[in-house]
């Protein structure tokens, strides 16, 4: 039970109002989009589901609340992805330790990969991370206005940066493929 | 003069104003060349939408109230006093700074009474083996919920579990008592029929972490909310025996 004059407990506020409809809208759209950007869906839902802790925590609305959302998640990415990396710290050196690195896909994982994911993936993977993020942002349906805020950039260069992203994927993506 | 890239890429992406749309859309319908270069960018765009959807995963299904829960458990606990302690702790020091102050003479006391005691964590005869500086351990990322598993009955001893302000779990073990195996949001500690204290450390911050032993759960923290198998109210650090497996 929450406590009483808790902004959580007043769920007829506008606030959580608010943040019902953000969800309701964004969350799947936001997990696509670090989803596609990661290549690990727990790791996308988990930042997903923690932009969403923090803007309840934050307790009033951002200004641009689907910007300020992809720019939490992208933090906590950054933070998860180099946690993982580093995920098991040895204290000391201890034999009969294994590192998690390298853990074998699920078997879901591995029926589901196919030529066509790896390719993807490896295509997208050639490219800088802020043209990874303008690509994928704009394949989710963002509007040129939220990626500039979002990514920190003059919203008239957009236009140009994700055209530039579109041929570097497509090349990049052929040349690895051989197709055209 | 036909189009620029961009400028059909903004009217693909419908982010040309009304008038630039409206212009844009009479030259092409006078000029071939910028239409078929639409087409083939209309086409363009399809495929590479296509690609990438082969990278997408279902997504997971979330409840908003479970967000907010999450949120609730996370509000600061350190409140108001916190600075009064901090004001108190402040005032003690000036205080047992002052020339003449008694207070330097009661602390010395108090230090003599207590070495005079056993301090509470030393080993005594037939204690279990403790970490010191001849220790293994690892420390881990705590992720939304992680699990310490000490298999039972090769895991002996005790666990003395801290809270810490980290933001990993540590586990310590004397060196060549146990062994660790990580797996995903999980790790396992396997003993070699050795009794010895295993310590954790905890932080305040993981959303959730439980120890088990076998097949018992001897601690666990869900938030703030920390439930273990000592009497109810017993402070921290837990000093938590492991307990061997039921036949």
């Amino acid at each position: 039970m929450q406590d009483e004059g808790s902004p959580l407990a007043e769920t007829d506020t506008p606030f959580s109002a608010r943040v019902a409809a953000i969800f309701e809208g964004h969350f799947q759209r936001l997990f696509r989009y670090m989803n596609r950007l990661s290549g690990d869906p727990d790791l996308a839902s988990d930042v997903v589901q923690e932009a969403f802790v923090k803007l309840y925590q934050r307790g009033s609305f951002p200004d641009e609340p689907e910007a300020w959302l992809i720019s939490v998640a992208m933090n906590l990415f950054r933070n998860e992805r180099g946690k993982r990396s580093r995920r098991l710290r040895l204290l000391t050196p201890e034999r009969g330790e294994r590192t998690l690195g390298d853990s074998p896909s699920s078997p879901d994982e591995a029926a589901m990969s196919g030529e066509s994911r790896r390719d993807v993936r490896a295509a997208l993977e050639r490219l800088p991370e802020r043209d990874q993020q303008i690509l994928l942002l704009h394949g989710e349906g963002y509007r040129y206005r939220e990626i500039a805020i979002a990514l920190r950039l003059n919203e008239a260069s957009v236009g140009t940066l994700l055209a530039r992203a579109r041929r570097a994927f497509r090349d990049a993506y052929e040349e690895m493929t051989g197709a055209h | 003069m036909h189009i620029d890239e961009e400028r059909l890429l903004r009217l693909l992406h419908g982010e040309l104003g009304r008038a630039d749309e409206a212009e844009a859309r009479a030259h092409l319908a006078d000029c071939e060349e910028c239409s078929r270069r639409l087409a083939a960018m209309t086409r363009d765009e399809e495929r590479v939408d296509s690609l990438l959807r082969a990278l997408d995963r279902p997504a997971p299904r979330v409840d908003l109230g479970a967000i907010a829960r999450r949120a609730d458990a996370r509000r600061p606990w350190i409140p108001r006093w916190a600075a009064g302690v901090v004001l108190v702790l402040g005032l003690a020091g000036v205080a047992y700074a002052l020339p003449g102050s008694p207070l330097p003479r009661l602390v010395d006391a108090v230090v003599e009474w207590a070495k005079g005691r056993r301090d509470p964590l030393s080993p005594g005869a037939g204690d279990p083996v403790r970490p010191n500086s001849s220790t293994a351990g690892i420390a881990v990322s705590p992720g939304e919920r992680f699990t310490i598993l000490f298999q039972t009955p090769n895991a002996q001893g005790e666990i003395l579990v801290r809270l810490t302000q980290g933001a990993e779990i540590e586990v310590r073990a004397p060196r060549d008592v146990a062994t660790f195996t990580a797996g995903e949001n999980q790790l396992v500690v396997d003993g070699r029929g050795i009794p010895a204290t295993y310590e954790i450390d905890v932080p305040f911050t993981a959303p959730r972490v439980e120890i088990r032993a076998g097949e018992d759960r001897v601690f666990l923290k869900e938030g703030s909310r920390v439930t273990t198998s000592l009497p109810a109210g017993t402070a921290p650090p837990y000093r938590l025996a492991i307990p061997m497996p039921r036949r």
